[in-house]
């Protein structure tokens, strides 16, 4: 409520308070990089094994970096809603996202996305998935062999949290002479459960299944990475059956494509840091069976761009009009 | 106003929007399926139909019913009092978004004060710069999660 | 027998108990907040859980939950806007006791519904946790779409004068929760390729708006500028608003029949608290006959709902720690801290970790009995709170809500709770009934994803569907509750 004659001394409070305002607003400058806090964007919803360690990494990184790193959960789509928030985020080192490898390299050959593969600078990885192909430790098949003979006769149902593993299924339906019927699942728990109460023959898993393992209640088929898993090495790789595909994938660590170049290198070089410190490590590891696999930005960077490729491939031949 | 005319007003903006929504948004806004099952656009079709096809027996219900059932107190002054609650809620969160959470806060607070009819600046300025202040560290410090 | 022993012993310590107790007190705070919610408290309490042992841990989190159940009650009694979609029932027989000045009763009505039909189910999952565990697995897709159908159904008879109304209401919030990403394609959904949608609409924007929101415009266009208390609510402790033991006796038969509602809600994954809370008070209301006072302040309506809730905390342990699935967001939360503590939920926990496991249950009766204790206080405290006139509460209470969606969520969330707020004003005003609205919006993703993996399991064979009596049976229950339904109000217009 400002009266009509207005005084220079009113002008001058307005002003200073305008700038006290100004002043609460930080402003990044490269050179002070971090200044403010940095977020953390989580492909995941709360409480799974990838956003708890998604959570550790944030805690470490903060200790490196000296700045509070705050997680934010943007669950959906298995990484594609992170993904294009990311993209969309400005590339100033403050915003950074973690999710599932296939949703940048894999996902924008598969459905029409608002990003691309290149919208993004990857700057390093925590953990490797160790993505199966199971069934129920009461199903009538044990091995590869076996799951084909039955699905040939009565056909498969094969359900899956994404439709990122469609094309090395539909190519062993067309292999094998087999109807595979895709149903999808709301996470990897929903799908241990559907198996483990015999409501679907098969189904894939990026890592969850290995806690059921001991006791037999799950039981792994193949692995589909490009080799064997670490906790099942007396399953074949599926490239050992035949298939020329791998899904070995990475937890990435990613930010929006054009970062300058000293900050692309101290976060990628505290984000190595954290994700290779003993808690992270313990966490992936021992808790969630994850190999702790922790890469260089160039390195992550290749694989990225050549699994991009190769979905891109697959694609093109039998591309179906949507 | 009688909730006869009410109801026969809202079942005609239901049965515009549903067919909106069945000619113009679903087809454009969700995606086709992979051919198997039941298409992602199953259930907005059959949810947004059922909407639809509902609005407009209720419009012909309330049209053919002569019985005023009951009134409802809701005058173009109740109409007025909801379109400034809403501007000022919109305001006060443009300035959250352009200015900060305090600033933007603190008008909302102290706007919704003015609106719900309390004058006294004693009571309006330290509520309305207390409680978002308040707030804000609680958020930011005792929880971890700031506001901005 | 010795692992029992020894694992209660490892829950009983005081450091134990004092951060049940802060977790219980913080619940109930938070939850009486509206806006905020025990959710968030949870969900910024797990990462500060890391360096506690894992007793502590899950004790402290459990806490919160548990307060959290109660707490929701607190805004929906005094103020009519339910801090949490599952304390949505709890208005319809709270607010107006409170109106007809038995604020307190009411109060103390939900924390003993509540801690009773929390340490029930507590009580059934120490007891049967195992075997009703196999239940939850023989659920496939088919039989969870039934048994929606059937709580549709149930909830549907909740709806207003106008069934057309209540269904239109139903739709809608079927077709706003199918708002985001397919779960089949991972393609747009009404989207507009806005990322914030992309995640779906966050059940706080919509329930804080329709229901909280909604309401406060309700009361401050409708009341309008007087500037004076223009809804008194007594707050005295005059005879009427005492609580008595011949009230719990009262409310006796409805809070067990609601812990029973809720406990076995509570163990199917994927229902939810909310869901249990509409059914308890449904079938509370039924059991009243039509002659009832329910809807106008009827003691049983406020412990037919706190109770279902509140049970459906213990029960829900059940699917959490022998299959490892959250039965709401809250376990799946909980979860999470399982996971940091290197606890893996699943069918071989009992055997595994036996000690560990009874200890987890002996942090849950420490949280039962801080519930009872803390809220013979904090009731009292919060009707003090509420002491303060309308023009200062609303706005503060406004604001609580914006910031809890913001920080929930994000700002354009917050954006959003403003059309939602003129939605729930109207549906508030036009008897568009708000309850199946909301049941709609949370069962709809659920009765979506299994009704779409139904038909792909089925795949065009009648006999699927012939073949799990379970399912049938679900099914058919619906068209009968469907059918008295229609008949019950046809009965009543004539």
């Amino acid at each position: 409520m400002v009266p009509a004659r207005a005084p220079t001394l009113t002008h001058r409070l307005v002003l200073a308070m305008l700038l006290l305002l100004g002043a609460l607003m930080p402003a990044a400058h490269a050179t002070s990089w971090p200044a403010k806090p940095l977020n953390l964007l989580v492909g995941f919803s709360p409480g799974g094994g990838a956003d708890t360690l998604a959570r550790l990494v944030a805690r470490q990184l903060s200790m490196e970096l000296g700045q509070p790193v705050t997680v934010r959960n943007v669950a959906g789509g298995g990484g594609i809603v992170m993904a294009t928030t990311l993209s969309q985020a400005e590339p100033d080192g403050y915003t950074i996202g973690l999710g599932a490898n296939s949703a940048f390299d894999g996902m924008p050959a598969i459905t029409p996305l608002r990003y691309q593969t290149d919208d993004f600078d990857y700057l390093t990885t925590v953990s490797q998935l160790q993505n199966a192909l199971i069934a129920s430790g009461n199903a009538p098949f044990g091995t590869w062999d076996e799951m084909l003979a039955y699905g040939r006769e009565h056909g498969l149902s094969y359900g899956s949290p994404s439709p990122i593993t469609r094309d090395v299924l539909n190519l062993i339906a067309e292999r094998e002479g087999i109807r595979i019927r895709f149903i999808p699942m709301r996470g990897g728990m929903d799908v241990i459960n559907s198996l483990i109460g015999g409501h679907i023959d098969i189904a894939w898993s990026a890592g969850v299944h290995q806690a059921f393992l001991r006791d037999g209640k799950i039981r792994v088929l193949a692995s589909l990475n490009e080799e064997r898993l670490r906790a099942s090495p007396g399953k074949p790789a599926i490239q050992e059956l035949g298939y020329p595909m791998g899904y070995s994938s990475y937890f990435v660590l990613a930010a929006p494509a054009g970062l300058p170049a000293e900050i692309k290198q101290r976060l990628s070089a505290a984000l190595v840091k954290a994700s290779q410190s003993p808690r992270v490590a313990q966490l992936a590891e021992q808790r969630m069976g994850f190999p702790n696999v922790v890469m260089t930005p160039d390195e992550i960077t290749r694989f990225v761009q050549r699994t991009a490729e190769g979905y891109r491939r697959q694609a093109a031949p039998d591309s179906t009009a949507n | 106003m009688s909730e006869r005319t009410l109801d026969l007003w809202a079942g005609l903006l239901i049965v515009l929007a549903g067919l909106i929504g069945l000619l113009y948004l679903i087809p454009n806004y969700i995606g086709n399926g992979f051919g198997f099952g039941l298409s992602p656009r199953f259930f907005p079709y059959a949810c947004v139909g059922t909407i639809t096809a509902l609005g407009a027996l209720l419009c012909i219900n309330r049209l053919c019913s002569r019985v005023d059932a009951r009134r409802i107190d809701f005058s173009r002054r109740h109409l007025g009092r909801l379109l400034l609650l809403t501007g000022l809620m919109a305001g006060s969160l443009a300035l959250i978004q352009w200015l900060g959470y305090l600033a933007g806060a603190a008008l909302l607070v102290a706007t919704f004060m003015l609106a719900m009819g309390e004058r006294r600046p004693s009571r309006i300025l330290p509520t309305a710069t207390l409680w978002p202040l308040a707030l804000w560290l609680l958020f930011k410090f005792a929880l971890g999660a700031p506001l901005d | 027998m010795q692992d029992i022993l020894l694992g209660l012993a490892d829950a009983f310590t005081l450091s134990n108990l004092l951060y049940i107790g802060a977790g219980v007190l913080i619940g109930q705070i938070f939850a009486a907040a509206p806006g905020v919610g025990a959710l968030m408290a949870i969900t910024i309490a797990v990462p500060f859980t890391f360096y506690l042992s894992p007793v502590t841990a899950i004790g402290f989190l459990v806490g919160i939950n548990k307060g959290g159940t109660l707490g929701g009650a607190v805004s929906a009694i005094l103020m009519n806007t339910p801090g949490s979609a599952e304390a949505t029932a709890t208005t319809f027989d709270g607010y107006p006791m409170a109106r007809n000045g038995q604020a307190l009763k009411a109060l103390r009505t939900a924390h003993a519904s509540s801690v009773s039909g929390d340490a029930m189910s507590d009580l059934v999952l120490f007891l049967v946790a195992a075997p009703l565990a196999v239940l939850a697995v023989k659920m496939g897709p088919l039989e969870m779409a039934s048994v929606v159908l059937v709580a549709f159904v149930v909830v549907a008879g909740l709806a207003g004068h106008s069934m057309l109304k209540g269904l239109i209401a139903a739709a809608l919030g079927v077709l706003l929760s199918l708002v985001g990403t397919d779960p089949e394609t991972a393609g747009e959904r009404l989207s507009f390729g806005i990322p914030e949608l992309m995640g779906g609409l966050s059940i706080s924007a919509v329930g804080i708006g329709v229901l909280a929101l909604g309401e406060i415009f309700r009361q401050a266009s409708v009341h309008g500028d007087t500037g004076s208390q223009a809804e008194p609510t007594e707050l005295g402790e005059s005879s009427a608003n005492r609580f008595r033991w011949r009230d719990f006796s009262h409310i006796l038969p409805t809070i067990l029949r609601s812990t029973g509602i809720g406990t076995v809600i509570g163990a199917i994954p994927g229902l939810g608290s909310t869901a249990a809370a509409f059914l308890g008070y449904a079938s509370a209301k039924r059991a009243a006959g039509p002659d009832s006072n329910f809807g106008k302040g009827d003691i049983r309506g406020v412990a037919a709902t706190e109770a279902a809730n509140s049970a459906v905390v213990g029960s829900n342990f059940i699917p959490l720690l022998s299959l490892g699935i959250p039965g709401n967001v809250a376990a799946a939360l909980i979860l999470g801290a399982f996971v940091i503590h290197g606890i893996t939920p699943g069918p071989q926990l009992f055997s595994e970790q036996g000690r560990l496991v009874y200890a987890i249950f002996g942090a849950m009766l420490l949280g039962t009995l801080c519930n009872l204790v803390f809220g013979l206080f904090t009731m009292h405290l919060f009707v003090k709170v509420i002491r303060l006139p309308l023009p200062i509460i609303l706005p503060c209470v406004v604001l609580l809500c914006v910031t809890g969606i913001i920080v929930s969520s994000n700002l354009f969330s917050a954006w959003l709770l403003i059309g939602f707020a003129v939605l729930g004003f109207f549906m508030r005003l036009l008897d568009f009934s708000f309850v199946t609205f909301i049941i709609g919006f949370v069962l709809g993703p659920a009765f979506e994803l299994n009704v779409r993996q139904s038909v792909l399991l089925a795949d065009g064979q009648i006999g699927y569907l012939l073949e799990r009596p379970i399912a049938c049976g679900f099914i058919l229950l619906a068209l009968f509750l469907a059918w008295r339904i229609g008949l019950r109000r046809r009965s009543a217009r004539h």
